[in-house]
This record gives C-alpha cells, sequence and structure tokens, in this order.
C-alpha cells in the first residue's frame, strides 16, 4: 500500500521520466475505460504512457486508433466508446485555408460525431509558439497569429457543441520551451519533445479524462501537522509551527478549490479549541474556520472521525481523498475504510499542492454553479440537525426553518446544473440517470419534456438549485423521465412538495397518466423508499394529486414559481 | 551499470524481449520494432543518458551494437 502511495506521488509529481511510465504494467483486472483516437498524426507517443495515470483512479484504458487521415473521414465509421479524442495538427490545414475555415471544417465534422454519440469529445488546440523561426514574424505574416485565431474559435466551437472539451496544448507549452523536436517531426510526423508527450499525457490521464468521464472528489479530509505547516502544534505552540512559502502556495490552493465547490474538512489529532484559536489567529494562515465545512480536531482514532465527517457531509468515502503526512495513518485508513482516497503530504508543502493540482477528479472542466453556498450549506446542515434534534416534532421543526421553495418551468439557464445534479448526485435519484450534456440540450430543446428545477433557501442559508424533475408529455399521457435531488436538500420533503407542482403542471396541460420509470442504483434506496411512500402504484394523475396533496399540505414552507 | 546493459535492458522493455536475445535482434526483423517503436525506443535511450542524438543517427540504429555505437559517439562528442 505504502509502495502504491509513494508510486502515486511520482505519477502526480514532475519528475517522470518515459522509461519508468512504461515500466509500469497494465491492470487488466481494472474496468476499462475505452477510447478511440480519430488523428492525423501520432497519439502513440502520448497514448502509450497513458495507463498508470488511469491506475490513480482504478482504471485500465484501452486506445483504438484511427489510420492517419486528414479528411477525418472515419467519424462516419466510429462505434460506441466512453470517449472520443480527435488529435489533430493544424498546422496541415493551415498552410491551405484561413483559421475561420479551417474550423468551419471541423466544425461540420464535429456536428456530425455529436450526433452519432453521446460520448464526450476532446479535441485539442496548438501550442501558440512553437517554432522558433516564428520570432522573425509580426502581425499577419506570422504562424502565430494564425494559430491564436485558431485556438480561439476552437474555445468558441466548444461552447457551443455539448460534450465538447479542449486539450489545451496552448497552456500546456508553459514551462516547456522549446516543445519542438523538429527530428521527430521528419521522422514521424510528431513534432513535439518527450518531456512535453509525458507532460499532457499526465495532464490527460490524470486531470482532463477523469474530469469529462464524471470522476469527482467531492471534499479533502485534511491533516494539521507537518500537511498544513512544518510543526506539532500541540509540542510547538502557536508560534513554533511554521508556514513555508510552499504551504502557503497549498493554502491558497486550498481556499480557491474551496471557493470552486470542494469541500474541505480537518482531520487532526489535536485539542479543537488550540486549532481554532490558532486557525482564526495565526496572521500567514490563509485558511479561517469558516473554509472549513467540519472540524474535527480530537483525539479518537482519524479513522473513527473520518467516518463521521463523511457522515456529515453526507458523502461517500469513494469520493473524499484524505491527505496526511503520516504513512501510518493513511495505511490504516486503507485497512478500515476501503475506498477511501489516500494522498501522502510533502515536507514543503509545494509538493503537496502539485500532487491535489493533478489528482484526479479535482480538475472543474465546468464552473460548479453552487459552489459558493456548498460549505455554507453544510455548516448550514450541522445546524438543523441540532435543530431536528431540539424540536419536539417535524412539523415545529420545518415551520423554525422557514422553507422558501422556488419552482421554475424549463429555464434553459438551469441546464448546466441540471447536467451537474444529474452526474453527482448518487443518493435521490429514481431513474439513475447520466444525462450527458447532448441530452440536456435535446431536452431543452423539445417542447414535449419539461423540467422543473427546485430553488431552496432558509433562515439558515441559500441552497440555490437542489433538484430537478425531469417529465415527458404527450397529449393525455406522462412519463417521468427522473427524479434528482441533492442530498443536501433531504429530510425536508422539498421532492415531494417539487413532485405535486408537477402533477398539477402536467393536470393544466391535459395530462391523465402518468408512468415512472424507477431504476435500483448502488446508492439511490433514499429515493426508491420515497417513491414507495409517496407514489406506490399510482399512475392515474388525479389519484395521485389527491395523495401527494395529503402528504404536502401541512408542511410549512413558502412555494414561489420564478417567471422566465 | 554498464552502457551496455542499460541499453539491452531498454530494447528488452520496449521490444517485449528477454534481455539476453536484445544483442539478437534488429529493426528489420523484429515485429514490435515498428517506426513509433523506434522513435519511442531513441527517446528512451536519450532520456536514460541524457543525450541527444541528431536524424541520421536515429536513422543509423538498427540494431544493438548500432545504438552502443552511437551512444558513446554522442557521449564522446561531448
Amino acid at each position: 500500500m505504502l509502495k502504491k502511495l509513494e508510486i502515486e506521488r511520482k505519477l502526480l509529481g514532475t519528475e517522470l521520466t518515459r522509461r519508468n511510465l512504461l515500466k509500469i504494467p497494465h491492470k487488466s483486472e481494472l474496468p476499462t475505460v475505452q477510447i478511440q483516437v480519430l488523428r492525423n498524426f501520432p497519439f502513440e507517443y502520448i497514448g502509450n504512457i497513458l495507463h498508470p495515470f488511469f491506475h490513480i483512479w482504478g482504471k485500465e484504458i484501452e486506445i483504438k486508433y484511427s489510420d492517419y487521415d486528414a479528411s477525418l473521414s472515419q467519424i462516419n465509421e466510429v462505434e460506441e466508446c466512453d470517449l472520443f479524442i480527435l488529435w489533430i495538427d493544424w498546422r496541415l490545414y493551415l498552410q491551405k485555408k484561413r483559421p475561420d475555415q479551417v474550423i468551419g471544417w471541423i466544425e461540420e465534422r464535429l456536428i456530425s460525431l455529436r450526433r452519432k454519440t453521446n460520448s464526450n469529445i476532446l479535441i485539442n488546440n496548438w501550442p501558440e509558439y512553437i517554432d522558433p523561426r516564428d520570432e522573425l514574424y509580426l502581425g499577419r505574416n506570422g504562424q502565430r497569429t494564425q494559430l491564436v485565431s485558431l485556438n480561439h474559435y476552437l474555445n468558441n466551437l466548444a461552447e457551443k457543441i455539448p460534450g465538447l472539451y479542449i486539450i489545451d496544448l496552448a497552456y500546456k507549452i508553459k514551462g516547456h520551451q522549446p516543445v519542438l523536436d523538429s527530428r521527430n517531426d521528419e521522422i514521424s510526423g510528431y513534432p513535439f519533445v518527450d518531456s512535453f508527450s509525458i507532460s499532457v499525457a499526465q495532464f490527460l490521464g490524470c486531470q482532463l479524462i477523469p474530469s469529462v468521464l464524471n470522476y469527482r472528489i467531492k471534499a479533502l479530509i485534511l491533516d494539521l501537522d507537518n500537511t498544513l505547516y512544518r510543526g506539532v502544534l500541540a509540542e510547538d505552540g502557536v508560534d513554533g509551527v511554521q508556514l513555508s512559502k510552499g504551504h502557503i502556495l497549498l493554502q491558497e490552493l486550498l481556499l480557491e478549490l474551496k471557493n470552486k465547490g470542494l469541500l474541505l474538512a480537518i482531520c487532526s489529532k489535536n485539542e479543537e479549541e488550540d486549532v481554532i484559536n490558532f486557525i482564526q489567529n495565526h496572521k500567514s494562515f490563509k485558511l479561517k474556520a469558516k473554509d472549513f465545512a467540519v472540524i474535527k480536531a480530537n483525539w479518537k482514532s482519524k479513522n473513527e472521525n473520518i467516518v463521521d465527517i463523511s457522515r456529515l457531509l453526507n458523502i461517500d468515502i469513494s469520493s473524499m481523498l484524505f491527505i496526511d503526512d503520516n504513512p501510518s495513518e493513511l495505511l490504516q485508513a486503507h485497512n478500515e475504510l476501503p475506498g477511501l482516497l489516500l494522498l501522502l503530504a510533502g515536507e514543503s508543502g509545494e509538493l503537496t499542492r502539485d500532487n491535489i493540482v493533478n489528482y484526479p477528479g479535482i480538475l472543474q472542466v465546468y464552473e460548479d454553479v453552487i459552489a459558493s453556498e456548498r460549505t455554507f450549506d453544510i455548516q448550514a446542515n450541522i445546524q438543523r440537525e441540532k435543530i431536528r434534534n431540539s424540536a419536539n416534532s417535524q412539523f415545529d421543526y420545518l415551520s423554525s426553518l422557514g422553507m422558501q421553495i422556488t419552482f421554475s418551468i424549463n429555464n434553459e439557464g438551469h441546464a448546466k446544473r441540471l447536467y451537474e445534479l444529474s452526474q453527482k448526485t448518487n443518493q435521490f435519484n429514481l431513474a439513475f440517470k447520466r444525462f450527458s450534456e447532448k441530452e440536456i440540450w435535446e431536452i431543452f430543446n423539445n417542447d414535449r419534456y419539461v423540467v422543473v428545477t427546485v430553488g431552496l433557501s432558509d433562515n439558515l442559508t441559500n441552497s440555490g438549485i437542489i433538484g430537478a424533475i425531469v417529465c415527458h408529455y404527450e397529449k393525455e399521457s406522462a412519463q417521468l423521465i427522473e427524479v434528482i435531488f441533492s442530498c443536501r436538500a433531504l429530510g425536508r420533503e422539498v421532492e415531494t412538495i417539487s413532485l405535486f407542482y408537477l402533477l398539477q403542471y402536467l393536470k393544466t396541460h391535459g395530462v391523465h397518466q402518468l408512468n415512472i420509470h424507477k431504476v435500483k442504483g448502488p446508492k439511490n434506496t433514499p429515493a426508491l423508499n420515497w417513491f414507495d411512500r409517496v407514489i406506490g402504484h399510482s399512475t392515474v394523475l388525479d389519484e395521485l394529486l389527491v395523495k401527494v396533496e395529503k402528504l404536502t399540505k401541512n408542511i410549512p414552507c413558502k412555494v414561489m414559481v420564478e417567471e422566465l | 551499470m554498464k552502457k551496455s546493459t542499460a541499453i539491452k535492458e531498454i530494447m528488452a522493455e520496449l521490444l517485449n524481449c528477454d534481455v539476453e536475445n536484445a544483442e539478437t535482434i534488429a529493426r528489420d526483423s523484429c515485429s514490435e520494432w515498428d517506426s513509433f517503436k523506434h522513435l519511442e525506443l531513441m527517446l528512451t535511450i536519450e532520456e536514460h543518458f541524457k543525450i541527444k542524438f541528431d536524424i541520421e543517427q536515429i536513422n543509423k540504429a538498427i540494431d544493438f551494437y548500432s545504438i552502443l555505437e552511437l551512444v558513446q559517439a554522442v557521449e564522446n562528442e561531448a
């Protein structure tokens, strides 16, 4: 186990060599991600060393290569797979056409591929400066200007075509000058130096591919001593511990991740009061107590605290990364909490920072639309739990919250949030559908679908959009496609009130019959139990309305409908 | 580690053969040794010895002995 952690730390670091990567054997026992590469120049220099990075997130990779084909005609014959990569040497086209013409041509190809598959598509852009001769040109004479335009148009295309992501070679060249290897270019038509290929493989295998395949880390559990700073708080005291430049960079990264929606928790063997005083009063400490969704500082075993953190955050341990400098703590966590992700913290802070940046499931491929509310909401949920425990009844509890529920119908502005909910939710998704971006786009562009998105706020916090119901209807009959609610919102009957709202909407649109699709997933028991309690075998809309109205009429809340 | 041993080990790793057999295989008779593997082999040897071949040298590498000779030549130039 410790050897595995050491290997992972190297894989996430910067000192990688092709030889060491090639030495790592494939692991056929792991689930395989199937990728098709449609290309006009070699991808093997990257594809051949991707598997070690996939192993970190528990996957193996299988790549199917197209022939080298400048026309990308093989788009017409693709087979279903988990991911497509379009690997393109753009120089071949820019010799003959303007960037806008090249992009017009690739757009047609991409739309054709988009029609054939729901899988995500990656496409590379091109380093804007790889050729030293570019120094001789300015403005429109230079290839650089063409490449800047091409990359710009390509970014616009990624905004337009759902499920299309850029492999940002233009950004990856940072720190890799020179990136051009003219020998490679002449021998095999592959223009990049090997260190750049390794860095792109690490980016694809650790960051981009896991993220576009929705592998996500939802929370970081952080040790304190010798992880967030150098020293031992209980022994060295507040003034004795040191924050190196690396530790400050690490803390800045953690703060950024928290602002982007990742939850932070502390798990430390210390006195809680000492920890909070230290964090709040240390002048160089970037993170403050409010930045942590949960602080567990006590003398219990770390495993016990991690289980508690998992319960309080309502996040499965397989979506949490535990970072500690002490290998024996990590070993114990591995033995007792299988599935928990582990990272050995480095001494400098900087190494830990680099490892976290590269860790699979950290990169966000799109903005988390409720990021700013998430930590507050978790803290508020802990408060709610206290209120519930001291309330005389569920009615008293809900009354004291002052809930306000806001419904929106077919609000396209909520499409990203619907996608996010569909991909992230594990406990309350009735049909266990994982909508692709393309499917969401199609739903919002079809009049026969109704999407109810549900916003929730109360006296403690505004939770943002916490749920959605997707339904398809045709004349008198409707099909409930999916009911999804964030686990942060459960226990307040918001899902039942939302169903009641949808049923009323369907009735006014002439629907009499409602068929409901439910699927048992690995963790969606709360949704299935709700189904049995609230819906049962009813399919006649009027019967359902009466039943659901009875369940919701005494729930104290204010309901609003957002007009578009 | 001796240069010859390191080269044999790299050849064995990349061309999927035993270290003992590395001396006997050649580019034109080994099915694993295609143009992609050839460049990957030369890049890995460059990485290991921290040297740089030119195109002519990369093309001249056809078996263990020619690679050993090339590594020595480049190291001597430096």
